[in-house]
């Protein structure tokens, strides 16, 4: 684990800045929610019946407070940004040691290839749990401060799928960051796959035509508005997405071994 | 035998690294590696430490296939990247100290002893570093944990003449504890002074390995003369251009000498043999 707690030590002033960014953010979001709670319905009727399903795919629930926080800060702060912070990271981690040919001395150590890909991987683990610690505790304070309640337990679980929401975001990042000699190139594939399977997610919600489509994208398995709102949890989501990690984990790994290192 | 390559090729697509190199180096060894830029030395040196799978042929270190064991190969060699492409965000101290951990035998004595040779601000971000200190650091991290055999691309371009003296110092030193290693390089007579054996690749091919003793004898001089009338040496290969007559003088300088007297000498200049020449003088 040498090389994963050394990637850790070493962004750890990252880690720190995008902690402090969404605290902010959740502070910024519940802190309008009591101002704004009267004058939810009325919002809300005005709003065009597309946008409901796209920012709640579990429909809209604005007057409590957990279906408040899914729609203004879960399914687009969450889901996607930080989605996409993680997409970009992971997709980083080893095409940049290739394009800027320090791979050359990494690899002049006795470590295996598999071993790199997967160390670097479980090196973004401890950031992805650390998120998902802090962010509830936090949205727990500002709820006291505001005088509001929202079930603990589902808080919980949906901070315990988006553990494995974002595990799986960072191994298909791991993947493209294999493939790719060029960092910016596998940072823009891996994020175009995550907006993209959220494009996909939607337009699945959405129609429901185009329901079944949904299904190839990780983010059909992981719906915080589910879990807060409706109180549904399925074990079935968690498994798919330890399955979705492994899976390309393993290809990332059998990719990066067979595939040159060479010197351009 | 300490490595050991049969018909060892490697292509890029249709473009050739190296084609079918076979050679082996005994343990102890000071083996010189040879050849042109673009030749293929770099690709062989990456083929042998398994960043690149040779297309057809075997290479062995240590007995062992390094397509197969390359980590328990890599426990036992180090190695000097030709870009000294290091962490520029780490300071050396922590690199070394994290290259350090990743490897078994790591042993702070002994880089104590390296970091006295090769004096280097050990708190300053690599990143800020000049090419010869990271060149150096290059030397040190593939020393610090007691290699069996190290494998040096172009170890000493950049270095100044001191340093570079001190480098080959080291080298005789740690050939005396048993170590081997190989280097390229693409300068003879860089390579000759420490070198046992030298194998000289051109093209992707090898063209001979050869002691370093037999390979001194292959030396010269080319002259390059200009003289008032037409010069003719007996026995001697000359080339005329614009007044200038070039030849090369393998043996005999004092001969030649007391033949180019008889002319009128405008101007001369002699010079050492460069690799091409030898390769062109002696291997086409």
């Amino acid at each position: 684990m040498k090389i994963a707690i050394h990637d850790v030590k070493n962004s750890w002033k990252g880690t720190l800045i995008l902690l402090l960014v969404f605290i902010g953010l959740v502070v910024m979001v519940l802190s309008i929610y009591p101002g704004m709670k009267g004058s939810i319905d009325m919002w809300m009727d005005n709003l065009p019946e597309v946008a409901l399903t796209t920012f709640g795919r579990s429909g809209i629930e604005l007057s409590m407070v957990g279906g408040y926080l899914n729609m203004e800060f879960y399914q687009w702060g969450w889901v996607l940004t930080l989605g996409i912070y993680f997409a970009f990271i992971s997709s980083s981690l080893i095409s940049k040691e290739i394009e800027s040919k320090t791979i050359d001395m990494l690899l002049s150590n006795p470590v295996s290839r598999a071993r790199i890909v997967l160390e670097k991987f479980f090196g973004l683990v401890p950031a992805i749990i650390l998120m998902n610690v802090v962010i509830p505790i936090v949205i727990l304070g500002c709820l006291k401060y505001i005088n509001e309640t929202i079930d603990v337990t589902y808080l919980f679980y949906t901070h315990v799928l988006s553990v494995f929401y974002l595990c799986a975001v960072c191994a298909i990042g791991m993947l493209f960051s294999v493939i790719f000699d060029e960092t910016r190139r596998a940072n823009v594939v891996a994020i175009g796959v995550i907006f993209g399977m959220y494009i996909v997610e939607v337009i699945s919600f959405v129609s429901e035509k185009y329901a079944a489509i949904g299904k190839i994208s990780i983010i059909h398995y992981y719906d915080p508005g589910e879990i807060l709102v409706h109180h549904t949890v399925e074990a079935s989501d968690v498994v798919i997405l330890f399955f979705i990690t492994a899976v390309i984990l393993v290809v990332a790994v059998i990719y990066f071994e067979k595939r040159d290192i060479a010197i351009s | 035998m300490i490595i050991e390559t049969r018909d060892l090729t490697k292509y890029y697509g249709k473009i050739r690294g190296v084609e079918n190199l076979s050679f082996s180096i005994e343990k102890g060894e000071i083996f010189g590696f040879l050849g042109p830029n673009g030749a293929g030395k770099t690709t062989t040196i990456r083929t042998l430490l398994g960043f690149l799978k040779p297309t057809r042929g075997k290479a062995f270190i240590f007995g062992e296939n390094v397509e197969k064991e390359i980590v328990k190969i890599k426990e036992k060699t180090g190695y000097i990247p030709g870009e000294f492409a290091l962490y520029g965000d780490l300071t050396a101290k922590d690199l070394l100290k994290y290259f350090g951990k990743l490897r078994r035998n790591f042993d702070e004595k002994r880089l104590e002893r390296l970091l006295e040779i090769f004096e280097l601000p050990l708190n300053r971000k690599v990143k800020g570093y000049s090419r010869g200190m990271k060149q150096k650091l290059s030397i040190v991290q593939a020393f610090m944990h007691n290699p069996e055999l190290i494998i040096m691309d172009e170890p000493t371009a950049g270095l100044d003449p001191l340093l570079q003296g001190k480098f080959y110092d080291f080298l005789r030193e740690e050939k005396k504890e048993g170590k081997t290693m190989f280097i390229s390089s693409h300068i003879l007579t860089e390579v000759e002074k420490i070198s046992d054996r030298v194998g000289i690749i051109r093209d992707g091919n090898l063209i001979t390995l050869e002691n370093v003793d037999s390979l001194k004898s292959k030396k010269g001089k080319v002259v390059k003369v200009k003289t008032a009338e037409k010069l003719t040496l007996r026995g001697i290969e000359t080339k005329s251009e614009n007044g200038w007559t070039t030849f090369v003088v393998t043996k005999d300088m004092d001969d030649v000498i007391k033949k180019l007297a008889k002319f009128t000498i405008k101007d001369i200049e002699i010079g050492e043999l460069s690799l091409e020449e030898i390769f062109l003088h002696y291997y086409r």
